[in-house]
């Protein structure tokens, strides 16, 4: 940008310095047309400078909220039928997955009652083994709630994923091996 | 200019809290507080009250749904003023908007050459705040917003770059190319009041 211009564009936002000031003093004395322009420019400034601020009408802020009271209240509902059946669907595949946990652990614990050294082994697994289940499902429920506002269906459909993500979970630990990867 | 806001930070920074911890009222506060600031940018923006309107509801849908992302180390007004305005220059965009001769929208009654010279009072009518407008929509709308954000919310050039998302020297030469071009549409006064107007500014 020329000198003349940054000028007369700087003395519009803040006061000039004293020698900036002489400076375009000369080049406004000289130059007719760079006087025109930096009045104009003024006449600009001046303008915009006492612009009346608008201010927003009274109902606005009731619509607003009365929007977004609608928005949450259809947001925290079930969106469809579907929904909810995906949702009752994770529930019992959840309890489904997690039954046999329960039934096996409790047979272990029952058929090591006899032997003292096995049972601390069975109880420390059980108990480690079902900590890690919780963790899971906790985890997984608290990644749900966190999207369930933005796509209910994801989250429904993370939750469709618990079963599946714990047995995977339970047969690395206790080094069960599908039966066609051995063969 | 806007008037001064009185509430502190540390409260709108409670209200935040609240709000995004499902207080609606705590959020009302917050639209209380900062409607005008940003209405006023989506009427200044968009030159139109009920498009203003709407805008202004969408910008403060967005800010409800998005406040866990927002960042309590920036100005709440700042960023909420962000989004209005990212939010109208969409807007805009979408409407691709023709640019009207300042020839046309800008009534006679502008002129700065009159003898007589109008009243403060009726300056900050709403007669004058539609003649801003018409010269404000003469304007590509990222010149604009950078106009309404230094002029009427007297922000500095870091605070208007911050918002828009751009560098701080892109919008010292999208203001000062704004000004020219509103500039060349302007009719001189005479010397003397020239020279007094000088003389002040100096």
């Amino acid at each position: 940008m020329e000198r003349k211009h940054q000028l007369m564009q700087e003395s519009l936002d803040a006061p000039l310095s004293a020698q900036a000031v002489e400076e375009l003093t000369i080049i406004l004395a000289e130059n007719p047309q760079s006087a025109d322009d930096y009045q104009r420019l003024q006449k600009v400034d001046d303008m915009l400078s006492i612009a009346p601020f608008e201010r927003a009408p009274k109902r606005l802020a009731l619509t607003i909220m009365a929007r977004i009271a609608q928005s949450v209240s259809a947001q925290t509902k079930p969106t469809s039928d579907i929904d909810i059946a995906t949702l009752q669907v994770a529930v019992q595949l959840v309890t489904v997955a997690a039954l046999p946990l329960l039934v096996g652990a409790g047979y272990m614990l029952l058929n090591s009652q006899t032997d003292p050294e096995s049972l601390e082994v069975v109880i420390e697994q059980v108990a480690m083994l079902l900590l890690m289940v919780i963790n899971v499902i906790d985890v997984m429920l608290d990644e749900a709630k966190e999207i369930v506002h933005d796509d209910p269906q994801t989250a429904l459909a993370m939750l469709t994923l618990l079963p599946t993500t714990l047995l995977t979970m339970v047969s690395e630990i206790l080094g069960i091996h599908n039966e066609a990867d051995e063969s | 200019m806007e008037e001064n806001i009185t509430v502190s930070d540390a409260i709108v920074s409670q209200w935040i809290n609240a709000a995004i911890n499902g207080d609606q009222e705590a959020f009302a506060e917050l639209l209380y507080t900062f409607q005008d600031a940003v209405y006023n940018l989506c009427y200044r923006l968009l030159g139109e009250r009920t498009e203003a309107e709407d805008a202004t509801q969408e910008a403060f849908l967005k800010a409800y749904y998005n406040l866990r992302r927002y960042d309590h180390e920036r100005s709440f007004k700042t960023w909420v003023l962000s989004i209005a305005s990212n939010h109208c220059i969409d807007r805009l965009r979408k409407r691709r908007m023709s640019y009207v001769s300042i020839d046309e929208s800008i009534p006679a009654t502008l002129s700065l050459a009159s003898d007589e010279p109008e009243p403060e009072q009726a300056l900050l009518g709403n007669e004058r705040s539609q003649h801003i407008q018409d010269m404000l929509h003469t304007l590509q709308p990222d010149y604009r917003a950078a106009v309404v954000l230094r002029y009427w919310y007297d922000y500095s050039y870091a605070e208007i770059a911050e918002i828009l998302g751009d560098s701080e020297s892109a919008i010292k030469s999208r203001l000062y190319r704004a000004r020219q071009l509103l500039a060349e549409k302007m009719t001189p006064t005479s010397d003397e009041d020239f020279h007094n107007s000088l003389e002040e500014r100096m």
